[in-house]
């Protein structure tokens, strides 16, 4: 069993530059040159430390000493954030954590006084990384945090980046490797836009330090291979190559290729050797050993014990390089790996010595590892507890923009409902309205050709009786013509009355129908006989009917009923009462209609003067549209003679 | 013997008339003179003073109504004769004048004669034709002349309240004033009055519509006059009677 193999690289705003040693002699020729004590100098002392702020930190120390002093009489802001923020980061690289802090803290005041909110989320990020390496991840992502809000605030993309691996690393730390993997994406999404392809590098190693936490090896080995590739074109960094080819040949290892594993940890060994990484180089001897170790024995063409040995040899290198440098976690490990060997190589003693050593200080990381847990658990709760009031917030938020997207709605909906009712509330009294001044103007029309329809039967009665009156004029009967004359005009001022009115009483209007039939029968010399009957329950002054409805039918029974027949005739009009309709006949025993006749009688004989029957026909149909009533003619062929019978809705004035 | 002259604007007319009114009544009438425009009319008479006048409604674009405007008509009696003007039919009838209708009939003519040669001293006919052109030429203002077993009364229709029929007579109920009774149908009344915002709610009942205070549905609908009288509606005449009084 192994222990995390911790690679981890801070990534910072501002990366070291390649070649620095020269740029650092130059500098110190410059400023060998320049002791005048001037912003130039203070310049130039900047960029010396920031020269030597990762390499040679006491020097480094030195110079911001100076810068500081300098900055300060010169009064020149700016420059003493920088002075700081450098001074921190060489405390830093000496493993003075808390001084780091201390001088990005002064840092920050500056930076934000001047309201450089670039340089000052960088100077939070840098307190962040201090923290984590302190172990303190509360205060750690404290910091982060606020970095990252400032970053965005000023929206600078490259430190929020920054920002963001850094917190990956914290929860690396904390062994929250999803969350880890999280922040890690994410920065490697920014860097990548950014086209930073160093830090990309670097997140892709980092990614891959989870993934062989997690034990997915294959991606390791892809993840590094990339970062190679990516340092190759770019950065050009050796501890960079070293660190890729250390992950990929422990993947390798992982995976039992021996071969792979070997070739690539051999690589990186030697470039951490040359880089003089203690650390890195007990790292790489570790695994090396632990292939030596634990190899299967088919591996080797070696002997077994020539084997061990060789593993020994590696590990207790790697043991004493991790005394000298190493964190304790590789110590821990490297004495655990030391007593297998041990253990393997039949050497139990030593085997036992190497384990109590690996069990102190595992006890010492244990506790550490507990505490860490304790922070976890701690960072975790607070995390929680943010994302919970800020998922209440969030929940609280949703809410009522529900609530108000829902008011909206509900407005919206009873606008458009309301909208809508008062628009079929108007289409539908359109409709009515347009339906009542239909069926007015309906009436109206029918009304008007009723008018006419009456009209049209003047012209009956007064070509006829015209015809008469020449009649007995070419008699030369004039008291004859007298009296027909009287008779006429008096019969014609009752038809025009009468024809004025859509109703006229049946009283009025068989008056009108007796003096025709008085008037037909003196011409006619008194051929045909007539008799009105009406049915005693009729009363024939509130009964109301179409005016000169029968005459028609009556003037059909004495011209083509009676007049062709040679002896006399006899009409009967009978008005009765059925229910709640009026029942008129008209009946002769003149010599009836012959059954291929009945159709003259509708069409008339005379095809441009439309027969009174079919005049009639029309008034019944129009008076049926208007009333909605029942009213129908009908034409009895008798045996002798003729019979007609129209049905009326009995219809009263009172 | 009564002399009489008349004024017709057709000779054929005229003709006729004269050979009826010799065959009918040969001597007991004596006829001046026939004249065809009110102007030569007007002379004639007073220069002639006839007693009895046979009047055509329609003389020329003028009016026998013009004539008799223009002349003292106390001592003259007048016989209209009309072929169908509406207007003079009704103003003859809110008169109780008599008049003839073309073509005359002998009966009728006979009889209208017969009547003047025996009233010939009646007083106060004069008053119906006043009455008459009245109403001719103040449309506002027209007045009925109702007879009665004394004489006739005229009242304004305005007065007019409401009639009620009481089988073949009718009872006229006039504002501040006495109810007439008349031997004359409801019907007659109704012809005469329908023009002049009556309206018959009812088969005993004429109402002038302008006397209506309210309409109230209840009890099959009935409605109160000013005078606080409560006339029934006929369910028939319901819907007509709330057309024309929403129309008013």
């Amino acid at each position: 069993m192994r222990y995390a193999v911790c690679l981890f690289c801070f990534i910072c705003a501002a990366l070291a530059c390649a070649g620095q040693a020269y740029i650092r002699d130059s500098l110190l020729r410059e400023l060998n040159n320049h002791p005048k004590r001037d912003t130039v100098r203070l310049n130039v002392l900047i960029a010396m430390a920031n020269a030597c702020r990762y390499d040679s930190a006491e020097l480094g120390i030195k110079l911001t000493d100076e810068a500081i002093q300098l900055a300060q009489k010169l009064n020149n802001m700016a420059n003493l954030g920088h002075a700081y923020h450098l001074r921190g980061v060489c405390h830093y690289t000496k493993g003075e954590f808390q001084t780091d802090i201390e001088f990005q803290k002064k840092a920050f005041a500056v930076y934000m006084k001047v309201g450089d909110s670039v340089k000052a989320a960088n100077a939070l990020n840098r307190m962040g990384t201090a923290y984590t390496s302190l172990a303190d991840y509360p205060q750690a992502l404290n910091y982060l945090q606020q970095a990252e809000k400032l970053a965005d605030e000023a929206n600078i993309k490259r430190i929020k980046a920054a920002v963001i691996c850094n917190t990956a690393l914290v929860y690396y730390f904390l062994s929250d490797y999803t969350k880890s993997l999280d922040y890690n994406q994410q920065g490697l999404m920014l860097f990548r836009e950014l086209g930073v392809t160093a830090s990309v590098a670097v997140i892709l190693n980092n990614i891959g330090d989870i993934y062989l936490k997690t034990g997915e090896y294959e991606k390791v080995i892809e993840l590094n291979r990339e970062a190679l590739q990516l340092n190759k074109i770019s950065v050009k960094s050796t501890k960079g190559d070293a660190n890729y080819y250390l992950a990929i040949g422990t993947a390798f290892r992982h995976l039992q290729r021996y071969d792979s594993a070997l070739a690539y940890l051999e690589r990186s060994l030697t470039m951490y050797r040359s880089l003089n990484a203690s650390n890195n180089v007990s790292l790489s001897l570790n695994e090396i050993a632990s292939i030596y170790a634990f190899a299967p024995d088919s591996f080797f063409n070696i002997p077994k014990k020539e084997r061990l040995n060789t593993a020994l040899f590696y590990q207790r290198e790697a043991l004493a390089l991790a005394k000298e440098a190493a964190t304790l976690d590789n110590l821990s490990n490297q004495w655990k790996t030391l007593s297998e060997i041990y253990e393997k190589a039949g050497n139990p003693d030593l085997a036992l010595l190497a384990y109590k050593s690996y069990f102190a200080i595992h006890d010492s990381i244990a506790g550490d590892k507990t505490r860490k847990e304790i922070t976890r658990k701690e960072v975790q709760a607070e995390a929680d507890k943010t994302a919970a009031v800020l998922k209440a917030q969030h929940i609280a938020e949703i809410k009522q923009q529900e609530t108000t997207r829902k008011a909206y709605l509900i407005g919206a909906g009873l606008i458009i409902v309301s909208s809508l009712l008062v628009f079929f509330l108007y289409l539908r009294r359109r409709n009515t309205k347009t339906k009542q001044v239909e069926a007015e103007l309906k009436a109206e029309i029918a009304d008007t050709q009723m008018k006419a329809l009456r009209s049209q039967m003047n012209p009956h009665f007064i070509y006829n009786s015209l015809n008469s009156i020449r009649y007995y004029n070419a008699q030369n009967n004039t008291k004859l013509t007298d009296e027909y004359l009287l008779r006429f005009s008096m019969l014609m001022r009752q038809v025009f009355e009468n024809s004025d009115h859509k109703k006229v009483s049946l009283a009025d209007d068989l008056n009108a129908l007796e003096l025709y039939m008085q008037i037909e029968a003196a011409r006619l010399d008194h051929k045909f006989d007539y008799e009105i009957n009406i049915d005693t329950e009729i009363d024939k002054e509130n009964t109301m009917i179409p005016p000169l409805l029968l005459q028609p039918f009556v003037e059909n029974s004495i011209w083509h009923g009676i007049s062709p027949k040679n002896e006399n005739g006899m009409i009967r009009v009978g008005i009765s009462r059925q229910s709640e309709m009026i029942r008129c006949t008209v009946e002769d025993d003149g010599v009836g209609i012959k059954k291929n006749n009945i159709e003259e009688c509708f069409e008339g004989r005379d095809k441009h003067r439309p027969s009174g029957f079919l005049i009639t026909q029309t008034r019944i149909n129009l008076m049926n549209k208007i009333q909605n009533s029942n009213a129908s003619l009908r034409l009895f062929p008798l045996n002798n003679g003729t019979r007609i019978e129209i049905t009326l809705p009995l219809e009263l004035n009172f | 013997m009564l002399n009489c002259i008349i004024v017709e604007d057709e000779q054929q007319s005229i003709d006729i008339l004269i050979g009826m009114l010799k065959e009918s009544f040969g001597t007991d009438l004596h006829i001046i003179a026939s004249y065809k425009t009110v102007e030569t009319a007007i002379i004639a008479i007073r220069e002639y003073k006839p007693e009895l006048l046979f009047l055509d409604v329609q003389i020329g674009n003028q009016t026998g109504f013009d004539l008799l405007k223009q002349l003292d008509t106390k001592d003259i009696k007048v016989i209209f004769i009309t072929a169908f003007e509406k207007y003079a039919i009704q103003a003859f009838r809110f008169s109780a004048i008599d008049y003839l209708l073309k073509p005359v009939s002998t009966a009728d003519l006979h009889r209208a004669v017969s009547k003047v040669l025996n009233l010939k001293y009646e007083s106060g006919s004069y008053k119906k034709i006043e009455t008459l052109l009245k109403n001719i030429y103040n449309k506002d203002r027209q007045k009925l002349c109702i007879p009665d077993i004394n004489g006739f009364n005229i009242v304004e229709i305005n007065d007019i309240i409401r009639c009620e029929s009481n089988i073949n007579y009718t009872t006229i109920y006039i504002n501040k004033s006495n109810p007439i009774t008349v031997a004359k149908s409801l019907k007659e009344f109704e012809k005469m009055l329908s023009d002049f915002n009556f309206f018959r709610v009812h088969n005993s009942h004429l109402v002038n519509l302008n006397y209506i205070k309210s309409y109230n549905k209840s009890r099959g609908g009935y409605v109160e006059l000013t005078n606080g009288e409560q006339i029934e509606i006929s369910i028939r005449r319901k819907d007509e009677f709330i057309k024309t009084i929403t129309r008013v």
